[in-house]
């Protein structure tokens, strides 16, 4: 007996950008999974998604694809294992070389996995982005992503004064 | 970065924070994650409202440890307090009562306290606090002196946090004098980790885990105080055993033998699957054989329970002569088992072999036979100090380990190695040439010598008959002497190499791209 097809879903981007998917790679993303849940009967019309533009969806349906199939973390994820995920520095050979993208896509890609819930895949772009800050002195941070000192000069002496809890005794 | 909403920020510095977590070097930790709000003033303010940045506290200066639990607001804490003497200057160890007095009296708010690395006087600074504070969130509770001479003696009656912590589930104690039951709320424990804590019989622990019914790891390491001797009273067969029903993970270490099984005899655990059981005395050749049997029964009934890995160790190579039948039947009838068996030899040298899930040893293949279909699969051979493993033994063990592809060889194992390498010469008539496969070596923990020629003269061999080695890796071999890699060269592929192994190892590493030069 064959197996059933895949239904396809259809989305549209904020750039009119159209995407036709199977199913199963959509409900990656936890908000698409929850509309196609609510909505009943077949629809043909896509769904909108406002806050994603097609290249960015383009990556992130990469990712969708590539991870389809994998169990997705629920809801009640106790607090400690959320814990100790964050603690896991690695980061797979696959998603690695998938996050490998100019600053301005990396932030786009954080930020589509957040409007979209796809928690994985903001995990995978936090933990780059932290990457890219740890070890770092302020002032390499600022130059990485372009951020301007306002500290006053009372707020200098404080923070002179906590660099003092860092230091070798 | 701007364009990120405050709760990604947010999200980027805890994971920021969490990937640079190492309890045990507080201020090299600080110094990963703290720099992030010192950048803007938009990022220290949104670093300040998130209390989960500030609430795993380490022994940092007072000042610090003040401020974290400040900026932690309402949060529960995760406290570490490792306070390891730094043994090579020999320098005091810092006061404890500064940072510490602070931290508990939060004490409402820790959900997890590890205390690490305390010497019984740091101890006493910080017992005082433990008895005054309260700890209704505490889940996980921790306490460990790491030098075995320190042990730390916890006075009987001690009632910690007023003995109000519901919400424990996890407790360890390593080098503590402290019996459980007497101060800690513990019924509703998950876990229970004891290791070297010496402080009573197999009796009183046994009473100990009646308390505690809901356990699902339970790990008791060196902690039994029966010696062998008249003075034992072993336990009554008839007693009732305790049911532990939702133990999934049972470790039993260290102790003598028959107290080990009397308490193993005492306890059911039907959904256990992971168990581990070593005995540092008792299985001996001269042991009569109504103590070995238990060991076996034991291990017989486990085959019949849902035991996936079952690590074991000690046991001499008489033991599982007169006893290879039992073992088989133990391990046989179950899909897969990770046994690790110390065979101490009759020189008294230990030959300690893993096989990806089986053991060989020295003597003839019975047992070998009867484990074959546990064999067959086995990619993966680990030789540990195997100075002793005799041709043949190799020889009966490849033809029942067809598959083998990957050895490791640590320790004085030339003899072995050589031995290996050589078998593909040994081929009979209905056989393939034992090792055949074999094409990965990893030599660690010897001296190669004098004995690169035959390594050489091994390698050409088998790279001539067409079962080449195709990766080879030193680590921690002494001196290999800069000629020998171009007689590497045309017989293996990639050459691994530690930098203390190679004479000039950079000018090496110039001249070929393929040796990889280990961390």
């Amino acid at each position: 007996m064959a197996a059933p097809a895949t239904q396809q879903i259809k989305i549209r981007c904020n750039d009119e950008k159209e995407f036709t998917v199977d199913r199963d790679v959509l409900e990656r993303s936890v908000l698409i999974k929850n509309m196609l849940e609510d909505v009943t009967e077949q629809q043909d019309a896509p769904i909108p998604l406002p806050n994603v533009s097609g290249p960015v969806m383009a990556k992130v349906l990469e990712y969708c694809t590539h991870h389809r199939g994998e169990p997705l973390p629920s809801a009640d994820t106790e607090q400690s294992q959320d814990e100790t995920r964050k603690r896991t520095t690695d980061i797979s050979e696959w998603d690695q070389k998938f996050i490998t993208v100019d600053q301005e896509m990396l932030f786009e890609i954080i930020l589509a996995a957040n409007y979209l819930d796809i928690k994985s895949l903001l995990d995978v772009g936090c933990k780059t982005v932290a990457n890219m800050i740890k070890g770092k002195t302020p002032e390499e941070i600022r130059k990485l992503f372009n951020i301007v000192n306002d500290f006053t000069p009372e707020e200098e002496a404080q923070i002179k004064k906590e660099n003092e809890w860092a230091e070798d005794r | 970065m701007s364009t990120l909403p405050t709760e990604i920020v947010t999200e980027i510095f805890i994971t920021t924070q969490a990937i640079t977590y190492n309890p045990n070097e507080p201020t090299s930790t600080l110094k990963l994650w703290l720099p992030l709000t010192h950048v803007s003033r938009h990022w220290r303010a949104i670093a300040l409202e998130c209390p989960q940045l500030w609430r795993t506290i380490y022994l940092l200066p007072e000042a610090a440890v003040k401020e974290f639990l400040l900026r932690s607001k309402r949060a529960s804490l995760f406290v570490q307090i490792s306070h390891i003497s730094p043994v090579e200057d020999r320098q005091p160890l810092p006061s404890l009562h500064g940072p510490i007095a602070p931290i508990l009296t939060q004490g409402s708010r820790i959900q997890h306290l590890a205390l690490h690395g305390l010497d019984p006087s740091s101890f006493n600074q910080v017992l005082p606090h433990l008895q005054i504070a309260s700890a209704p969130r505490l889940e996980t509770l921790s306490i460990i002196c790491w030098k075995a001479t320190d042990h730390i003696n916890i006075p009987d009656g001690l009632d910690f946090f007023r003995s109000a912590t519901p919400n424990l589930r996890t407790l360890s104690l390593c080098h503590c004098h402290l019996i459980p039951q007497s101060s800690l709320f513990m019924n509703d424990l998950t876990t229970l980790d004891v290791a070297y804590c010496p402080i009573a019989s197999t009796t009183i622990w046994l009473n100990i885990l009646r308390q505690i019914p809901h356990l699902s790891h339970l790990s008791i390491r060196s902690c039994f105080t029966d010696t062998p001797g008249d003075q034992y009273t072993p336990i009554p067969p008839e007693s009732d055993a305790i049911p532990l029903i939702h133990l999934s993970k049972l470790v039993i270490e260290g102790s003598w033998l028959q107290a080990d099984l009397d308490f193993l005899a005492h306890i059911t655990y039907p959904s256990c699957s992971h168990l581990q059981f070593r005995s540092d005395t008792g299985l001996s050749a001269s042991m009569p054989q109504h103590t070995v049997s238990p060991l076996l029964a034991f291990l017989q009934i486990q085959s019949q329970s849902r035991l996936s890995k079952l690590a074991m160790q000690s046991a001499t190579i008489e033991l599982a002569e007169s006893h290879g039948s039992g073992l088989a039947f133990a391990i046989n009838s179950r899909t897969t088992v990770a046994l690790r068996l110390s065979v101490r030899e009759k020189s008294q040298r230990y030959i300690n072999m893993d096989i990806a899930g089986l053991l060989s040893m020295d003597y003839d293949d019975t047992l070998f036979a009867e484990l074959a279909s546990l064999l067959a699969s086995t990619t993966s051979i680990d030789l540990v100090l195997a100075c002793n493993v005799s041709a043949d033994t190799l020889r009966t063990m490849s033809y029942y380990l067809p598959h083998i592809r990957e050895m490791s060889c640590t320790g004085l194992v030339h003899n072995a190695l050589f031995a290996v390498l050589n078998s593909v010469r040994s081929r009979q008539a209905d056989h393939d040439p034992p090792f055949k496969l074999l094409e990965s070596v990893r030599m660690s923990e010897t001296l190669l010598g004098t004995y690169q020629t035959a390594l050489v003269d091994a390698l050409r061999f088998r790279h001539m008959i067409g079962c080449p080695i195709k990766k080879l890796s030193f680590l921690r071999v002494g001196h290999i002497p800069e000629d020998l890699l171009p007689r590497l060269r045309p017989l293996v592929d990639q050459v691994e190499c530690d930098p203390k192994s190679y004479t000039n190892y950079l000018q090496v590493v110039q001249e070929n791209g393929r040796l990889c030069i280990l961390d």
